[in-house]
């Protein structure tokens, strides 16, 4: 017996002022994302962003005077149990997904972590997107200034930066740059021409480098490195489960993201999705995605991109 | 929980389980799910020899059942139960990052 989760669920975050709030007015207003509940979290114990959205979605829910990602993640699962009642005896009318606006120092992994491991949300609610917005005049001093910041856009499926219309074109340029090293398995677009869209993730991460079974190494930070693997045949399905959830046991903390597709030995294309130890539950793609497309992306931060590599190879020996 | 063996039985672990168009369930036919079963018991068993390890399955393929050389074990259902159980009975955290573990994995000496 199978079902289908009943809502979907975005994680919308970014730093102070980058402009969350005005991206998500914005998207609502568009009339592309009928049928949307935000859930605002405000640092502060009272604030002003649900007086600029409330007029803009089918509900409005604040949590106010702390942080969701921590102190108040129980308050979160509580508001959207809550939500969910009203939603299954139809409340809100054709209700189709749920964003929830973060503070501006939350880490969002935390967020989409408890919501996917909570024994009733997880049911309901598709894997959470996650969105960054990042401020396009300031965004470069803050990923040097602040960790906070440095998060948000290595853990985003999708990074929007805002304000491009103030900033000159080679610094946006440059802040792609930057963005993409941190975190090549996200899409990078703007406020100004970005699909508007809040619901929805990127399967596929950009990668440009081959090897068999084994290493390109992209970027190195000083802390986040990354890492992408391209495969020359299929991978060993079994071989890959041990392999993984032991990588994700042992060294959860320091990755920060898993994400691609595998063609795996006698299943087809297997979309991978992970954020620190959880793990979304792999996609079964079907048919063949094609071992020359198949890739997978690690972005870990003080752990040894090499070593994965070499890992995988090993574990895949034993199959 | 099991009718006939009175196991509870547990959501399917991620490496378990295939996921379709939304639908839910395990891979396609019970031989298939044993076979599979089979060949990650032999795989762990490479892994977990290196730190004096091992692992079996039980009789109705439910669950795995882990032991170290002190004669203790855990029984659990999942890779997911596996790690944690792993790393109790050898007094330390297993990395599949080991270098010792990737040498003896990549010699065959195990």
């Amino acid at each position: 017996m199978g079902f289908r989760p009943q809502l979907e669920l975005t994680v919308l975050t970014g730093f102070l002022g980058s402009g969350k709030t005005t991206f998500l007015r914005r998207v609502l207003d568009s009339g592309r994302s009928a049928g949307v509940a935000v859930v605002v979290n405000e640092l502060a114990e009272t604030g002003l962003d649900q007086e600029v959205v409330s007029g803009s979605c089918d509900a409005c829910l604040v949590i106010a005077g702390g942080c969701a990602c921590c102190d108040r993640r129980e308050e979160l699962l509580g508001t959207l149990r809550r939500l969910l009642d009203d939603h299954e005896r139809g409340v809100f009318g054709g209700l189709r997904g749920v964003v929830i606006e973060t503070s501006g120092l939350a880490d969002p992994a935390p967020i989409a972590m408890a919501i996917a491991t909570d024994p009733v949300l997880r049911h309901h609610f598709e894997p959470a997107a996650i969105i960054a917005v990042v401020d396009g005049l300031a965004c470069a001093e803050q990923l040097e200034r602040y960790p906070e910041v440095k998060r948000q856009a290595e853990t985003a499926d999708r990074i929007v930066i805002s304000k491009t219309d103030l900033a000159n074109g080679g610094r946006i340029a440059e802040l792609k740059r930057a963005l993409s090293t941190i975190n090549p398995a996200a899409s990078i677009e703007s406020t100004q021409s970005g699909t508007r869209s809040l619901f929805g993730q990127s399967q596929v991460p950009r990668a440009t480098s081959r090897a068999n079974t084994a290493v390109a190494v992209q970027h190195q930070h000083t802390q986040a490195a990354c890492l992408s693997l391209m495969f020359e045949k299929p991978l060993d399905w079994v071989a890959f489960g041990v392999w993984l959830s032991m990588l994700l046991h042992a060294h959860g903390q320091e990755l920060l993201r898993v994400k691609g597709i595998i063609e795996a030995s006698g299943l087809g294309a297997v979309a991978i999705n992970a954020v620190q130890h959880l793990i979304y539950p792999p996609e079964h793609l079907g048919g063949r995605y094609g071992t020359n497309q198949a890739r997978l992306v690690f972005i870990t931060r003080d752990l040894e991109p090499q070593s994965i590599a070499r890992s995988l190879r090993a574990f895949q020996r034993v199959a | 929980m099991c009718l006939l063996c009175g196991d509870l039985v547990g959501e399917p672990h991620w490496t378990e389980r295939s996921v379709q168009g939304g639908q839910i369930g395990s891979f396609a036919g019970e031989s298939n799910r044993r076979q599979a079963r089979f060949r990650r018991t032999r795989i762990l068993n490479r892994v977990l020899r290196v730190n004096n390890l091992s692992v079996h399955e039980d009789l109705s393929g439910t669950n795995y059942i882990l032991g170290n050389g002190k004669g203790s074990q855990e029984v659990v259902q999942h890779l997911g139960q596996i790690w944690p159980a792993a790393d109790r009975l050898a007094g330390k955290r297993l990395d599949p990052l080991d270098a010792r573990l990737l040498a003896a994995l990549e010699t065959g000496d195990c």
